[in-house]
């Protein structure tokens, strides 16, 4: 009896092609984890600079809550402000922001930022 | 007898078919791909130099005497000598001239400053990279003379 070899069929080559058009792309890098991680170092500057402005506002004894434009994109943002320990004639003053991350997994998270400024 | 078997007709056009398929198919998708990583690669660098921007802009006013909003645009700083330095943002740069002398601070798309007593509020637009999306904006505020 001839033994005859047998090619690929039509059926295994639309397999084989499918699951390279499934693969191929698994295997390239997530657009939407370098986008979350933009949005992340976004998030966290804009918070950084906020706080930082609520700080020199502080500083000034401007108590008087302020909208940051670029709260816009820090949905859920909220601002509080401790004042702690006075000594020396200086006054701890905590700001702490909080928002809702755009990011993956859109956590809440929070910054604070401490300074010391002159007891009124 | 045993014969080899190469391909036939139909099974090379079958396989250049398929071929071509998925070429078509991923042609796109990686295309599409390295667009949105070049979009996010340039805004994460806009982001840096709008940050740098304004982390000197705010040097700048606390190591400023008076400052003054000229526009809602430009900012005018004076320093403890009388030196005038004016802020402003031009062909996508935020600029500080002094007296024709041009330093670049960062990079950014526009300024918003205000001034209220000593304190000094600015929002600075990074570049839009996207058709349709918000402005990223970092605003922040710092004191004149301040510390």
């Amino acid at each position: 009896m001839v033994r005859r070899r047998r090619g690929t069929t039509i059926l295994e080559s639309v397999a084989a092609i499918a699951l390279a058009i499934v693969l191929i792309p698994a295997l390239l890098p997530s657009i939407q984890v370098e986008l979350s991680r933009v949005t992340e170092l976004y998030e966290r500057e804009a918070v950084r600079l906020i706080l930082e402005g609520e700080l020199a506002r502080e500083a000034e004894g401007a108590t008087a809550p302020v909208t940051w434009a670029s709260a816009r994109r820090l949905p859920g943002l909220s601002i509080e402000r401790r004042r702690g320990r006075a000594k020396d004639g200086l006054e701890e003053v905590t700001v702490t922001a909080s928002w809702r991350s755009r990011a993956l997994g859109g956590a809440r998270r929070s910054m604070d930022l401490t300074t010391w400024v002159r007891g009124r | 007898m045993r014969r080899a078997r190469g391909f036939s007709l139909m099974e090379l056009v079958v396989a250049t078919g398929l071929t071509t398929v998925l070429i078509l198919v991923l042609l796109p998708i990686g295309w599409e791909l390295g667009r949105s990583l070049g979009v996010a690669t340039e805004y994460a660098s806009d982001l840096e130099h709008g940050v740098a921007a304004a982390d000197r802009l705010a040097a700048l006013v606390r190591a400023s005497a008076k400052a003054v909003a000229e526009t809602p645009s430009v900012l005018v700083l004076t320093d403890a000598r009388g030196a005038t330095r004016k802020v402003y943002v031009a062909k996508g740069l935020v600029l500080v001239d002094r007296g024709g002398a041009r330093e670049v601070l960062g990079a950014a798309g526009a300024l918003a400053v205000r001034c209220e007593g000593r304190l000094v509020s600015f929002d600075i637009e990074l570049p839009r990279r996207m058709e349709r999306a918000e402005p990223a904006t970092l605003s922040s505020c710092a004191r004149v003379g301040g510390s």
